[in-house]
């Protein structure tokens, strides 16, 4: 059974991708330049496989969560981190991002903490 | 003469009356109740469907997701498979979590309708043999943690317990007669299940949300890439003739059609002529607020007055029915 802090850990996450994504996928709209929507949709995705997975283990444990998908949560982590580092140059060209990649940052460290 | 008559039938009159008056408060809260049965089937069927679009969406994303990486595969070494066809496993609300869902709804169901029996004018308050088969099959499989999500886990703790407080109701549901009381000891099981669903309902209607607008900024970015591929053909820069302005309005306009033709992640248009992607979420409100007013009609079965019990009951009525509504114009 998973510790009250991992649980935490997961609703604190599920929060950041909450508010993310719609932020992203706004930001696919603003980008003109192709290749920014195209990093912006890319990051958008893994954010939306990142939410599955979340979601999953919400939804399956309440408060007795599972965390057999924390290898899973890390792989996805691990290719946001790559593009977090991408859309970090959008920054300038549209505005929201800056909030975005905060909060991708804080989300990378809770998942991180993850056992 | 006429007057001794007169004073005999009084009491008769009397007698009457009150039992005319008993009669209709008793018929009016049976009345009362089955349409709180009937609310509280509304909701459990909404429910199922609701997750079984969630499914769906799911599935439609894994398909559009698997385009793109196809898409974006430069080099056919190592090929990504492109899964025109074949089964699709459901991540976010697999059949055991369905199967979970529908045990909890089975709870609530079973309730109602010993509610509505309890407020029944029979001596014998107790369910069908195959309604008492179904909660004693419910109560053992919650009493032995049988309430398995995916991965094997059980239910929450909490959750568990408000199953079988509620099948154990209905089990012994022959020692029962007030029907105040009855749905008073329930409360609290009641809220547990519901905020157990009210918690997953909402978490599932942001995941379809953002799954729908995820499909939607695919399409878009592939039409700007297009665009831009055909730009650079007319200034002569590039020489692979795959994309022209024609081409990228028929692609808008055929990614559009597959947007709106798409269930559940079908969008609508807005009155002011915008798409919308928050159709899920909506559902899930309404099935929240049908959750949140199946609670209260039992807290109104159990404290208040027939006046104030109509009312909740006609809430409940009113917001499953909606819900119902919504779920079907979702999954369209």
């Amino acid at each position: 059974m998973a510790a009250p802090a991992d649980i935490q850990r997961i609703q604190d996450a599920l929060t950041l991708v909450n508010q993310a994504i719609p932020v992203v996928q706004a930001a696919v709209a603003e980008a003109q330049r192709p290749e920014d929507k195209l990093a912006l949709t890319e990051t958008g995705i893994m954010l939306v496989n990142i939410q599955t997975t979340l979601t999953q283990a919400l939804i399956a444990t309440d408060d007795n969560i599972f965390l057999a998908d924390t290898a899973k949560l890390r792989a996805q982590a691990g290719i946001l981190q790559a593009q977090a580092s991408q859309i970090q140059n959008i920054v300038n060209t549209v505005g929201q991002i800056a909030q975005v990649v905060g909060w991708l940052v804080q989300l990378l460290a809770i998942v991180g903490g993850l056992p | 003469m006429t007057d001794m008559s007169t004073l005999r039938q009084f009491p008769t009159t009397i007698v009457i009356c009150t039992c005319f008056a008993g009669c209709s408060g008793l018929t009016q809260i049976q009345d009362t109740v089955t349409k709180f049965d009937q609310g509280a089937h509304t909701l459990s069927t909404t429910q199922i469907a609701f997750a079984k679009s969630a499914q769906t969406a799911d599935c439609n994303f894994q398909f559009y997701e698997n385009v793109w990486n196809y898409s974006k595969a430069a080099d056919p070494a190592p090929p990504i498979p492109l899964a025109l066809t074949g089964p699709c496993v459901p991540e976010v609300m697999t059949n055991d979590n369905i199967a979970v869902r529908q045990n909890l709804l089975n709870a609530i169901t079973l309730y109602a309708d010993q509610i509505q029996a309890v407020a029944s004018a029979d001596s014998d308050k107790t369910l069908s043999a195959k309604s008492q088969d179904a909660a004693g099959k419910l109560n053992s499989l919650a009493k032995s943690h049988g309430l398995i999500e995916t991965n094997g886990m059980p239910v929450a703790a909490a959750v568990e317990a408000a199953v079988i407080g509620i099948t154990n109701m209905i089990l012994s549901a022959k020692q029962l007669s007030d029907i105040k009381s009855s749905a008073k000891a329930q409360s609290a099981n009641l809220r547990t299940i519901a905020d157990h669903l009210q918690l997953e309902n909402m978490q599932i209607a942001k995941n379809m949300a953002a799954k729908a607008g995820s499909v939607a900024n695919m399409f878009e970015t592939t039409i700007a890439l297009v665009k831009q591929d055909g730009i650079l053909i007319s200034k002569g820069q590039s020489a692979p003739a795959r994309a022209n302005n024609p081409q990228v309005y028929l692609l808008a306009v055929s990614a559009r059609q597959m947007l709106l033709n798409t269930p559940p992640l079908g969008v609508g248009m807005s009155a002011t002529g915008s798409l919308v992607q928050q159709d899920s979420v909506t559902v899930a409100s309404q099935l929240n607020s049908a959750l949140e007013s199946l609670v209260s009609a039992n807290d109104a079965i159990s404290n208040a007055s027939t006046g104030g019990l109509i009312a909740e009951v006609a809430d409940l009525v009113a917001r499953a029915q909606a819900a119902q509504a919504m779920q079907a114009a979702l999954a369209k």
